[in-house]
């Protein structure tokens, strides 16, 4: 019940202050808790792609942190082929109730952009990334290319 | 001069008659209507008489603006002053006279009003002369005589004519036509000597209008200050006479003084008067009965109230007459408290048919006799104790003596009593009113009147908080909140009280946690034990100190603590003491502190001797040794847990770290696997724990590690039996093929559902006993099967005793099985099945397995759509129940309390302001 009051809250507001990296954002009225749009990133080698990613809110929210998971496959250490990703703000232990989504996203475009090797989820392109940067950044393009989604026109 | 005199019938003016005219008038005219002009405004300063002619315009024109006025009055000439002074005096006087009464004039005490010729119309006109000027404004008025453009039309016409009050000064030589009166002013300032100078007229006029207006501001004093001395009163109006403002000067004053002389209030006149007659209708007649009342009254009187009372007696109704000096309302309300109280029967509502006389013998004298006392509130002594006796039969009613009305007292005094007995009954029904809504409130289990109001205290305090923009938002819901409503933490951070709530029953209830911190981002401070007790409902309030407290203990790390089995009950115990009693009330067991077996059958039996040796005791432990291996236990705080996401570095909330796989204590992320590898892979460098790992691979693995290890002590004891009894029942009999999937066979499936049934393992071969329906966990995506070190580095397991877990919050790691390494006795199974394989029977049990997944998978699909509908109900009866809610408070409102529901709305428990 909070979950859904505060969640159409931070919609109203994420879609009012449109945030330039986060965008399409879809959400079915019936369902507050399951949210899906476009993530945008700025830097190489994601800038020529879009990837859409799924946040579920559970229903305590916000008291227990959201799950975002990557429905466009990306060539990133720190998202897995699954679409998993690890993201230190909405971790159980650093969760907290007054995060707002916006702070999220914002971590995990972060993180899209900038790569953390050191805490990998896949271990053979953090070996890369950190080992032969040209490489990988070649590689993470052509993988873009090849299957991120469009950006939207006016980027 | 005198040919200029105006053909109008009254007298000729002369100054004496000025004069007395002048002294004629009456208070009328200084009415305190204004209580000192603002002379000070900007302007030219004006002479007293000036500001007197102001003052007097303004009573009369109350309509036109100070400004106005003053310019009309200020004027360069004297005598033009003096001629509007005068004139005004005349123009105001008639005036007056003129609105009060619809006649004409001629008053014989003022001759010096304008004749029946003159039309009031002319005589605002000539007002309304003086007063415009060029840039003087003369603003609509109520005063529908003044037209200014009637002024101006009618011009010339009526020049001559007008301002007869002064005939004197009137001169139709002029120049301009405003002034056309006044000139003649100037005539006769030069004229007539004797004529009293400008100055002392007014100084001889004022005096008694001055006293007039001080008088007029006395009384308003003393009307703002009820208590004020009058004497006191005057000196301060005319000490503050000079100022500005006289009155709020006296005002003021009086404030700041408030031990200024004081007399008994002086009610004016016309209050007396009215206070006097509040003084009548507020008499209490039943408690003041000192009034003498007339002989007719008394007769009147008595016939009433035996007409009343046709059964009591003459003689006693005249005693209580007499007691209370014949008045009608103590009497009646004596008769009524004392008589008709005790015996009913002593009112006769309508005349009675004769009752058999022997009958009427028979009631019994209880109800017909009463004691009563007669007592005077004011005095003591005075009193009388009686017993009054009903008649047998009515009385035949009498008629009045008295021809006409009942006596104006006594009328009075019977309205009385008619109005209290009214309003007491009123009084009554509403308390009954009142109290039968508050039960029926209550039957209904809804909120009483009390908690209703606090409610709608609260509501209204919220929507003023509304009203004014004041509502605070919460950090954590967004929502929008009263102050009152919010608790914050020691930073400062404002939440409400729910949100508060909600938070604390995920963490204490849900995480077993009882760090309560600051729910903003980067905030770390906790919640003062105040804010926490106002906001927590008392069961969440005292789990958490439960909780605090348990944390507590664990963190002092005390050695000597002991936990009882079978509660949570710890205690320090001291190490020699071998006992532990359990001081819980709904425990209280004891124990031995190292085995934790119980002390009756311990006692005096070293602890390896008792005997434990039964089957199903044996059993069992294996049984909770696999459960145990499911669960872990923290080594340093002994709490247990079970690992529900994340990866496998665990942290107890006593702030131990180790590693779910293993169960060794660690210090960080060291212990495991660090080198990059690809996602399912076993690491091809080290052998360390994996970070992530499937939690129920894990798990299968080590109940398995159990099973086999208890096996096997068993067959070393010789029990086989017992080994086959391990574990969950066998699945129904199969056939004694081994199934193998192919290699390369099927999708990944990481760690399938124990007990589904639809991998039938079953141990071929004659000597080695059919292994029990445990399903292997099928190794995953391994294209090939074979490490050559997996097979010789078997995940360590503890021993089959492996301590009790605690529960961690992990880290929510996306659940990566990355390193399988294949337990060892399957190749073992792998090489024995080979040989008896039979392709056909794989082909049909691949398919049958396929089959139960399918099944499955449609199962899991159905299901999912159905909790999906039942959410979707679920959250449909809350928004009607919200909308009900809702609309229920919105009637409470709306209604007055007084009116009772018409039906209470069915929800019950507390009620939540969404």
């Amino acid at each position: 019940m909070a979950a859904t009051r505060r969640l159409a809250k931070e919609l109203e507001q994420m879609r009012g202050n449109g945030l330039k990296s986060f965008r399409d954002i879809q959400v079915d009225e019936s369902n507050m808790l399951f949210w899906q749009g476009l993530i945008v990133p700025d830097s190489p080698p994601y800038n020529k792609g879009a990837f859409k990613i799924e946040i579920v809110f559970p229903a305590e929210y916000p008291f227990k942190p959201p799950k975002i998971t990557f429905k466009t496959k990306i060539y990133h250490p720190n998202i897995d082929e699954k679409g998993q990703v690890c993201l230190p703000i909405i971790g159980p232990e650093n969760w907290k109730p007054a995060t707002r989504t916006d702070q999220v996203i914002n971590a995990l475009v972060a993180l899209v952009n900038d790569p953390e090797p050191e805490h990998p989820l896949r271990g053979d392109l953090a070996e890369e990334y950190t080992k032969d940067r040209k490489k990988f950044l070649k590689s993470a393009e052509e993988y873009t290319k090849k299957h991120a989604e469009k950006r939207p026109a006016d980027l | 001069m005198a040919e200029e005199m105006w053909p109008c019938a009254g007298p000729s003016v002369c100054r004496p008659n000025f004069a007395n005219s002048m002294d004629n008038r009456g208070p009328s005219v200084s009415s305190p209507a204004r209580a000192g002009p603002s002379l000070s405004e900007a302007g030219p300063s004006l002479t007293e008489d000036e500001q007197w002619v102001v003052m007097q315009l303004s009573q009369v024109f109350p309509h036109l603006s100070h400004r106005v006025l003053r310019a009309a009055v200020t004027a360069d000439d004297q005598a033009e002053l003096l001629a509007k002074h005068i004139l005004l005096n005349r123009c105001i006087d008639s005036l007056l006279e003129k609105q009060g009464s619809p006649i004409s004039i001629s008053d014989g005490e003022d001759e010096d009003v304008p004749t029946g010729d003159s039309t009031l119309e002319d005589l605002a006109e000539d007002i309304v002369d003086l007063t415009t000027n060029p840039g003087v404004e003369v603003g609509n008025q109520e005063n529908p005589i003044i037209d200014a453009d009637a002024q101006v039309n009618r011009g010339g016409a009526r020049k001559k004519k007008v301002l007869h009050p002064a005939p004197v000064l009137i001169n139709s030589s002029s120049s301009s036509d405003e002034y056309d009166d006044l000139d003649d002013l100037d005539d006769i300032d030069e004229e007539d000597e004797p004529v009293v100078p400008p100055a002392p007229v007014p100084v001889v006029q004022q005096p008694p209008t001055l006293e007039e207006q001080q008088a007029g501001t006395v009384a308003q004093v003393v009307e703002m200050f009820p208590d004020v001395e009058a004497g006191y009163a005057r000196d301060l109006v005319n000490r503050f006479w000079n100022v500005a403002h006289p009155l709020n000067g006296c005002c003021e004053y009086l404030l700041e003084h408030p031990d200024y002389p004081k007399a008994p209030v002086q009610q004016p006149a016309a209050a007396a008067a009215a206070s006097k007659a509040q003084e009548k209708t507020n008499k209490d007649f039943f408690k003041d009965y000192s009034t003498p009342v007339s002989q007719v009254y008394r007769m009147q009187v008595a016939t009433t109230l035996h007409n009343e009372y046709r059964r009591i007696s003459v003689k006693d109704i005249r005693t209580i007459l007499c007691f209370y000096k014949f008045h009608y309302a103590p009497a009646k309300k004596f008769i009524q408290e004392n008589i008709l109280a005790k015996l009913p029967d002593a009112v006769v509502a309508s005349p009675q048919p004769r009752v058999n006389r022997r009958k009427s013998n028979e009631v019994p004298s209880s109800q017909c006799e009463v004691q009563v006392k007669l007592e005077d509130g004011n005095d003591a002594l005075h009193k009388r104790s009686f017993s009054v006796r009903l008649l047998k039969l009515p009385r035949v009613k009498t008629t009045m003596a008295v021809h006409g009305e009942l006596c104006k007292e006594l009328k009075e005094e019977m309205d009385f009593v008619t109005e209290r007995t009214r309003q007491q009954k009123e009084e009554a029904d509403h308390l009954l009113a009142l109290r039968l809504n508050e039960e029926q409130y209550e039957a209904a289990g809804q909120m009483s009147y009390a908690e209703a109001d606090h409610l709608l205290a609260l509501r209204l305090n919220e929507e003023q908080y509304e009203a004014a923009g004041q509502m605070i938002e919460c950090g954590c819901c967004f929502g929008e909140v009263t102050f009152e409503d919010m608790v914050q933490c020691y930073e400062g951070h404002l939440f409400c009280a729910d949100c508060l709530k909600n938070y604390t029953k995920e963490k204490v209830f849900g995480a077993g946690q009882a760090s309560l911190s600051c729910m903003t981002d980067g905030c770390d401070s906790t919640f003062p034990m105040g804010q926490l007790e106002k906001a927590l409902p008392e069961n969440m309030l005292k789990k958490y100190q439960e909780r605090l407290e348990e944390e507590n203990i664990n963190l002092a790390g005390l050695d000597d603590l002991v936990r009882c089995p079978s509660c949570d009950y710890a205690a320090i115990l001291a190490a020699e003491d071998k006992v532990f009693r359990c001081q819980n009330p709904e425990c209280m067991k004891q124990t031995c502190r190292h085995c934790k077996e119980d002390w009756a059958e311990h006692f005096g039996i070293p602890c390896q001797d008792l005997e434990k040796a039964d089957d199903t005791k044996f059993r069992t432990s294996i049984e909770e040794k696999m459960t145990e291996a499911k669960i872990r236990t923290c080594h340093q705080c002994k709490a247990s847990f079970t690992k529900h996401d994340g990866c496998n570095k665990m942290t107890c909330r006593c702030g131990a770290k180790m590693c779910y796989v293993c169960r060794k204590p660690i210090k960080d992320y060291n212990h495991f696997c660090r080198h990059a590898r690809n996602p399912g892979e076993p690491c091809t460098v080290c052998t360390a724990c994996s970070l992530w790992t499937s939690t129920e691979e894990d798990d299968e693995r080590a109940t398995e590690e159990i099973q086999k290890a208890a096996r096997e002590q068993k067959k070393a004891e010789g029990k086989d039996r017992v080994a086959d009894k391990l574990g969950p029942p066998p699945e129904p009999k199969r056939p004694r093929i081994e199934v193998v999937p192919p290699p390369g066979a099927g999708p990944v499936r990481a760690g399938p559902p124990q007990g589904v049934g639809f991998n039938p393992r079953v141990v071929v071969g004659q000597n080695q006993p059919p292994m029990p329906g445990v399903p292997m966990p099928p190794p995953p995506h391994l294209p090939g099967n074979h490490h050559p070190f997996v097979h010789q580095q078997p995940p360590h397991m503890g021993p089959a005793h492996l301590p009790p877990p605690p529960h961690f919050g992990a880290l929510p790691q996306p659940h990566m099985p990355v390193n399988h390494p294949v337990p060892p006795h399957q190749p073992h199974v792998h090489n024995n099945a080979a040989a008896h394989a039979h392709a056909q029977q794989m082909y049909r049990i691949q398919q049958r397995r396929e089959e139960m997944e399918e099944r499955i998978r449609r199962d899991r699909e159905q299901n999912r759509q159905l909790i999906r509908q039942q959410i979707g109900n679920i959250q449909h009866d809350l928004e009607n129940f919200q909308h009900r809610m809702h609309e229920f408070h919105q009637n409470v409102n709306r209604q007055q309390v007084m009116a009772p529901m018409a039906g209470p709305p069915q929800h019950h428990g507390p009620v939540e302001f969404l």
